[in-house]
């Protein structure tokens, strides 16, 4: 609404009447200003067609969908919730059991994994190929995506 | 490594050296820590954003549903984005359905489900892009093997390692399957070795060879790249524009990636619209009928529905229908395909739990 700043913050649901209708009017009013400068364009670049027959339909069909939401199964979330976060448990324990990982570490810590990956002796002892924006090794999933194809290359190589 | 460690710029030839000094013991078991490491990741994320989300979401709704908010002009792609609604003070009243994974062991989609004695019905395209790939660029091989109704990814792969469709194997099918879309992306040799782990020297050949085969689609990013150059800008197949200025930049990494952007541009912006014209077509013809069916969300290049389940056949044939023949493309923006498309239809109780529809189940 055009006159709420900050509109993911705002408190809607306490928002007195008349401040909502001057806003929906303002909304309204400036919407239809700036169709009436933008249609000319759209014409121009030859893009009436696809605003006409496509995007306007296609914003209320998909209003319908927006309004209505879609079921959810608070049990079936449940146990998918309760399958999932075993299996993190379970995968989460697997990799204690490497030598070069030691029970202090928290490997939901980039400092940690940073540690276990590159700095600590005894540790993997990998250089990393990427720094993160200030300047610290990176254990980014695309920094650790480029060491295992890396890996994978030279496996390879070797046979 | 020293522990006041200073990133240099020769950092990934470095990390080779070092991996290069390992041993192969050594090796494998860094490669499997780290593929244990990233799978835990995708879990928590997983777990984080759509069971804690969901969870959260339904809990604010005060109901058994999530609400999303779909953008028709959210990505400088042209796809559909979509987003959880924002409710209250930024709380989001759901989450977002385009990044909803396909999972057998963790099936996340099956949390959304029809209302009771409704179906859920989702359609696929199938590949969608390759399709489109193949209209625009004109490439006569590949509408061919679409006519023929082939599997593109073996019939590419039995052409370009010289063998019998029926002596692929499954390496040499991902192979093709990463070229096309390698292609598609404007990747090239290097980057085919990367993702499939092959020497640098076989992704060339087999990419000279996908030339060899293909030739139209070369043909083709040839003219995009020229007509990006000449006017800064590149149009698709439904007149959607999108503007890629940095072609003009002087910097050859800053031009090359506007010149795969408006390759990409072309063909994933088309296969969207194609999408939302079947989502138009369906619900009109609905509409028209008089019935209960109601359209839920679109997925990728799937479409989603759900019906009372007397409405399944029906709503299912009018799906079919509409996806395959493009009837809305065709009458209300003039765009026809001459490559034939092809649709999974699954129907079941949840988004994630349908079963194929085979046109049989029709009779």
């Amino acid at each position: 609404m055009l006159t709420v700043r900050n509109a993911n913050k705002f408190d809607w649901e306490n928002i007195p009447i008349t401040d909502c209708m001057y806003g929906n009017a303002m909304d309204a009013h400036y919407t239809l200003k700036v169709f009436t400068v933008l249609e000319e364009k759209i014409k121009e670049l030859g893009l009436y067609d696809l605003c006409e027959n496509l995007l306007s339909p296609a914003n209320t069909v998909f209003l319908e969908p927006e309004f209505q939401g879609l079921n959810v199964s608070p049990q079936i979330t449940r146990e998918v919730g309760k399958k999932l976060n075993t299996s993190i448990i379970d995968v989460h324990d697997g990799l204690f059991d490497y030598d070069e990982v030691s029970l202090k570490d928290n490997l939901s810590s980039n400092n940690d994994l940073k540690e276990v990956l590159y700095t600590r002796e005894g540790g993997f002892e990998l250089y990393p190929p990427d720094k993160t924006p200030k300047g610290a090794p990176s254990v980014s999933k695309d920094t650790l995506d480029i060491i295992l194809s890396q890996i994978n290359k030279e496996l390879i190589n070797r046979g | 490594m020293a522990k006041n460690w200073k990133y240099r710029n020769k950092g990934k030839k470095i990390s080779e050296s070092v991996i290069k000094e390992k041993s192969t013991e050594q090796l494998i078991k860094t490669k499997n820590f780290m593929d244990t490491l990233l799978s835990l990741r995708k879990m928590e994320k997983l777990y984080k954003t759509y069971i804690l989300g969901t969870t959260k979401a339904i809990s604010y709704n005060e109901r058994n549903k999530i609400f999303v908010s779909f953008n028709l002009d959210g990505t400088a792609t042209g796809r559909l984005s979509c987003t959880g609604y924002s409710g209250n003070k930024g709380k989001s009243m759901g989450v977002s359905f385009h990044t909803l994974p396909k999972g057998k062991e963790h099936n996340i989609r099956d949390m959304y489900v029809a209302p009771d004695g409704w179906d859920f019905i989702t359609s696929d395209y199938s590949t969608m892009e390759l399709r489109v790939l193949a209209h625009i660029a004109d490439e006569e091989n590949m509408k061919s093997a679409f006519r023929q109704e082939k599997d593109l990814h073996t019939y590419t792969a039995s052409l370009v390692f010289d063998k019998a469709e029926d002596k692929v194997t499954n390496e040499e099918r991902q192979i093709a399957k990463a070229v096309s879309f390698l292609i598609v992306y404007g990747g090239g040799a290097f980057n085919l070795s990367e993702t499939v782990n092959i020497p640098l020297k076989r992704a060339e050949k087999i990419i000279s060879k996908y030339a060899e085969l293909y030739p139209g689609v070369f043909k083709y990013m040839g003219k995009v790249n020229a007509s990006i150059e000449e006017d800064g800008y590149i149009t698709t197949l439904f007149g959607r524009r999108r503007n890629l200025m940095n072609v003009r930049s002087n910097i050859t990494k800053v031009k090359n990636r506007a010149l795969r952007q408006g390759l990409n541009f072309t063909v994933q912006s088309a296969a969207s619209d194609i999408l939302v014209c079947a989502v138009l077509g369906i619900v009109e013809e609905i509409r028209r009928r008089g019935l209960e069916a109601r359209f839920q969300a679109t997925v990728h290049d799937s479409v989603e529905f759900v019906c009372p389940k007397k409405e399944t056949k029906e709503v299912c044939l009018i799906i079919k229908d509409e996806m395959l023949n493009c009837n809305y493309m065709k009458s209300k923006l003039g765009v026809s395909l001459d490559v034939p498309l092809a649709v999974d239809l699954e129907v079941g109780s949840s988004f994630g739990n349908g079963e194929p529809y085979e046109i049989s189940s029709f009779n």
